[in-house]
């Protein structure tokens, strides 16, 4: 009944929030501008006043709340300025900004949600400083190098866990959700190159290939692999597997994608590396001993099984090797989730008590 | 973090927020001030955008540059001398040398399609405006006007379209 309460009181508060911006969106330009910068002024920093006042409460919510409203005003005093002084300029140095100003909101903040937006903020600054260049105009055509440098990105997150951990675990779990979240995009994306033809030779593209992506990118994933190999996590073989398994995806990805002729074994050989990744990453999630990263990855398996079987159902033959292919793997993952129901702790946790 | 520390931290960022905040619209409304010179504009491309109506253009002076210089090839930045002619400002050349030698002068960087690029492309209207701003084309009645700072950067202060003035009310 509480929840009922709150629910219809939430809805009347967003109505009210709504309708107050929309009164004065309606008359935006009758408003004086020294108004509209006051105004703008008074909200950024009455936000860090509520957090310096709810700064000594035990429950460190309510000032992790001003920050975030701090870090929603940042963006809007910049698009405000630019508004009335007619200003235009690169995007990506309007969101980096923002990244920046978001940065110590992130550390005095408890929780992570504040690290969310900063990461955030810098994933969205360096697709807007990317996509300026003409980076992701190519995208489809095999050109990786997009995707080599937000993979290095997720693997220096990766890497920045244990490092801040100590100090600030919020923020932590943070990286560590964009840095996986990150590298599971680039795999996503990489196994689409896999799966699809070019019609020209990496060598005859008409853009620069630029080796320097692929460079940071394996260089931060020896430095992860090394740090792994120090540090001795939980499910330390599984780990290092998997970040094998990626750098084979996305390096395997440049090599032979125009031939149009072994498109049938660039499909196999790229479905077979994700599913090997997705194991791996479902081996260490369990070894970690989190539910939720492992029931993600065999989702993500499952799906891209579906996916697999819908490239190949081109005529019957196809259709065949791609059921009897993707029915084997489906066979293969109950096969393994029985075999390691004793060794896993997730799967031991799933079995008796609950989450 | 200790309270303490934290609460330095809330103050440092407040600092952070006047000072830059409050400088960077000091030093745009002190460039509002200065002396206004009227640059020709083509091509509308009227938008409807979250946050305001805007008018998007092209300054004549990106032709006219490229009469002078090439834009594939040069070195950016580059400096364009501009002269008045009939009320409106044009280029009549690159600049060389000291800062003497022509004033005032345009600074120009290259964009992704490698044309010069003025660093001003867009001018917020009154959303009541924006469908007549639409309809208008351009004529030797349309023009921008704005001051330029001691680099050279454009500061657009208002749209002329047709003789009538687009800008906020106390600048018109």
């Amino acid at each position: 009944m509480r929840w009922v309460v709150w629910g219809i009181a939430s809805v009347g508060g967003l109505a009210v929030a709504v309708g107050i911006i929309s009164v004065i969106a309606a008359n935006w330009d009758d408003i004086p501008e020294k108004l509209k910068l006051a105004a703008c002024g008074a909200l950024l920093l009455g936000s860090l006043g509520g957090a310096w006042r709810t700064s000594r409460l035990e429950n460190l919510w309510p000032r992790d709340l001003f920050l975030l409203f701090h870090c929603g005003m940042v963006p809007a005093t910049i698009g405000l300025i630019a508004q009335i002084y007619h200003l235009s300029g690169h995007p990506w140095r309007a969101v980096g900004l923002c990244a920046v100003f978001a940065l110590p909101a992130a550390i005095v903040a408890k929780q992570g949600l504040l690290t969310d937006v900063f990461i955030g903020f810098l994933t969205l600054a360096l697709g807007f400083f990317l996509s300026e260049y003409h980076w992701f105009d190519n995208l489809f055509q095999g050109d990786l190098r997009v995707v080599f440098v937000y993979a290095a990105f997720g693997l220096v997150l990766l890497l920045s866990v244990s490092a801040i951990r100590g100090a600030h675990f919020g923020a932590s779990a943070a990286a560590k959700r964009w840095g996986i979240g990150l590298l599971a995009a680039t795999a996503v994306a990489a196994s689409g190159y896999w799966a699809t033809a070019s019609s020209r030779w990496l060598g005859q593209q008409p853009y620069p290939v630029l080796r320097w992506p692929m460079g940071i990118f394996l260089a931060s994933a020896a430095a992860l692999s090394a740090q792994l190999w120090w540090t001795r996590p939980p499910a330390l073989r599984a780990r290092l597997a998997a970040i094998a398994v990626l750098t084979l995806l996305l390096c395997g990805a440049l090599v032979g994608r125009s031939d149009e002729a072994n498109l049938l074994l660039r499909q196999f050989v790229g479905f077979g590396l994700f599913a090997a990744l997705c194991i791996a990453v479902a081996f260490a999630a369990a070894g970690s001993g989190s539910k939720l990263g492992t029931n993600l990855a065999t989702l993500t398996l499952a799906g891209r099984v579906f996916v697999f079987y819908l490239e190949l159902a081109k005529n019957l033959m196809t259709t065949g090797i791609g059921l009897i292919v993707t029915g084997l793997v489906c066979l293969a993952v109950a096969y393994a989730w029985w075999r390691f129901r004793r060794t896993l702790p997730v799967v031991a946790l799933s079995r008796g008590a609950p989450g | 973090m200790s309270p303490t520390l934290g609460r330095r931290v809330l103050l440092a960022l407040a600092l952070a927020d006047v000072v830059f905040f409050g400088g960077w619209v000091a030093r745009e409304e002190s460039l509002r001030r200065g002396g206004r010179i009227y640059l020709p504009i083509e091509g509308y491309d009227p938008r409807d955008l979250l946050s305001g109506h805007y008018v998007r253009f092209q300054l004549v002076a990106v032709r006219e540059a490229a009469n002078f210089l090439e834009p594939r090839g040069a070195i950016a930045p580059q400096m364009f001398c501009i002269e008045v002619k009939e009320g409106l400002y044009h280029v009549k050349g690159l600049r060389m040398g000291s800062a003497s030698s022509c004033s005032p002068f345009l600074r120009a960087t290259l964009d992704n399609t490698a044309h010069w690029d003025f660093g001003i492309d867009r001018f917020y209207v009154d959303e009541r405006l924006a469908n007549e701003a639409r309809r208008i084309q351009a004529n030797p009645n349309t023009y921008l006007v704005a001051t330029v700072d001691e680099t050279g950067a454009i500061h657009a202060v208002d749209l002329v379209v047709n003789g009538k003035s687009f800008g906020p009310k106390g600048m018109r």
